[in-house]
């Protein structure tokens, strides 16, 4: 909730183009750092006024032309939520811009690492001439779920195809450039690890991610799907925004 | 006759959006039949395999839609067949096929919802 309430003010104030963000993470620390926007509409503060972009109602800029609206209440909002588990700081150069990093210290769950999760941030959209944004490949043999996950991603600007075995998949991905793979781990004619693999050792391929789709993952199944060649695996049913955060 | 798993349907209405229920809806019921064909099929031959395959694809199909009961007779149905217990797993498979039908009414009087 912090970062998406972190992106969503500082995307506020940073019009667009859209941001970058870049996550860095180790084993007690996660950052966010929001980058590569162009200078003129860069939010920064002078080094005296470091503790200030955190106050409630307030607006560094207060200015009556000042470049960005709002309350003042976004980065309060995100402090207050930070400091429940950790600390946010921020750093700025004028004409430079502003890192925001908040350090979190969080336990970790073994086997939980390589799992897709729900994220609350803002979900892609359709490009601005309405062309799609990105392709999905999914490798799933059910009609009613290949159904689901196409209702999931319609309005996204993602087109998919759909596949029901793994050798249609597999001629797919050499014919046609896709952004994200989607791989039942269990397919009645060539398993998903199967076809991972085949993917991953074809030199001519670029690596694009494979996300397993899975009813039951159990105890050392996340390895396996790691060995094949898998990046990340998503537990069925799939839900929407388990989906969209792939696609991020 | 067990029940839609009425947190799960509202859920998948949710993520797919409400317009687009009635196609999916209509698509499990098809499945449902479809599935509950190819398992008779496979009970009729002895086919383990392809016992085991089609209860996979049906627990990942019922518990997508809120049949959890389908969906918990489907993995243990699986199972057996992976393990080739043959009695448990046509015990399960039978079953499923009664669950499949049942689903399929659930599912219509779904439609009716949406």
């Amino acid at each position: 909730m912090a970062v998406s309430q972190l992106a969503q003010h500082t995307a506020l104030m940073q019009r667009p183009p859209p941001l970058t963000d870049e996550f860095e993470r180790c084993q007690s620390l996660q950052a966010l750092q929001l980058l590569d926007t162009p200078a003129e509409e860069r939010f920064d503060f002078v080094p005296e006024q470091a503790p200030k972009p955190f106050d409630s109602f307030t607006q560094l800029d207060a200015d009556a032309n000042r470049r960005f609206a709002g309350a003042g209440l976004g980065l309060a909002i995100c402090r207050h939520l930070v400091a429940l588990m950790g600390r946010i700081e921020a750093e700025a150069q004028p004409g430079k811009g502003a890192c925001f990093r908040f350090m979190l210290s969080l336990p970790l769950v073994h086997g939980a690492a390589t799992q897709a999760r729900a994220s609350s941030l803002p979900v892609p959209l359709p490009a601005a001439d309405g062309g799609p944004v990105g392709r999905v490949l999914l490798a799933e043999d059910s009609p009613s779920n290949q159904r689901v996950i196409q209702a999931m991603l319609q309005n996204t600007g993602y087109n998919m195809d759909d596949m029901a075995n793994g050798r249609e998949a597999l001629q797919a991905v050499t014919e046609r450039s896709y952004d994200l793979i989607l791989m039942d781990v269990y397919r009645q004619d060539m398993d998903g690890l199967t076809a991972a693999r085949k993917i991953r050792q074809d030199s001519r391929l670029p690596h694009l991610p494979i996300i397993a789709l899975t009813a039951n993952a159990m105890q050392g199944d996340e390895q396996r799907f790691m060995e094949a060649g898998m990046d990340a695996y998503l537990p069925k049913p799939v839900r929407k925004p388990d989906l969209l955060n792939c696609l991020h | 006759m067990t029940a839609l798993n009425e947190t799960t349907l509202q859920r998948l209405a949710q993520d797919v959006g409400p317009e687009m229920m009635p196609l999916i809806l209509g698509k499990f019921a098809e499945e449902l039949s479809s599935k509950a064909e190819a398992l008779s099929v496979a009970l009729a031959a002895g086919d383990l395999g392809a016992l085991s395959a089609h209860a996979h694809s049906l627990k990942s199909t019922t518990r997508t839609l809120g049949l959890d009961a389908a969906a918990d007779v489907a993995a243990k149905t699986e199972l057996a067949a992976l393990q080739e217990a043959r009695e448990t797993a046509v015990a399960g498979a039978e079953e499923l096929m009664r669950l499949c039908a049942s689903g399929q009414q659930l599912v219509e009087q779904a439609l009716e919802r949406f």
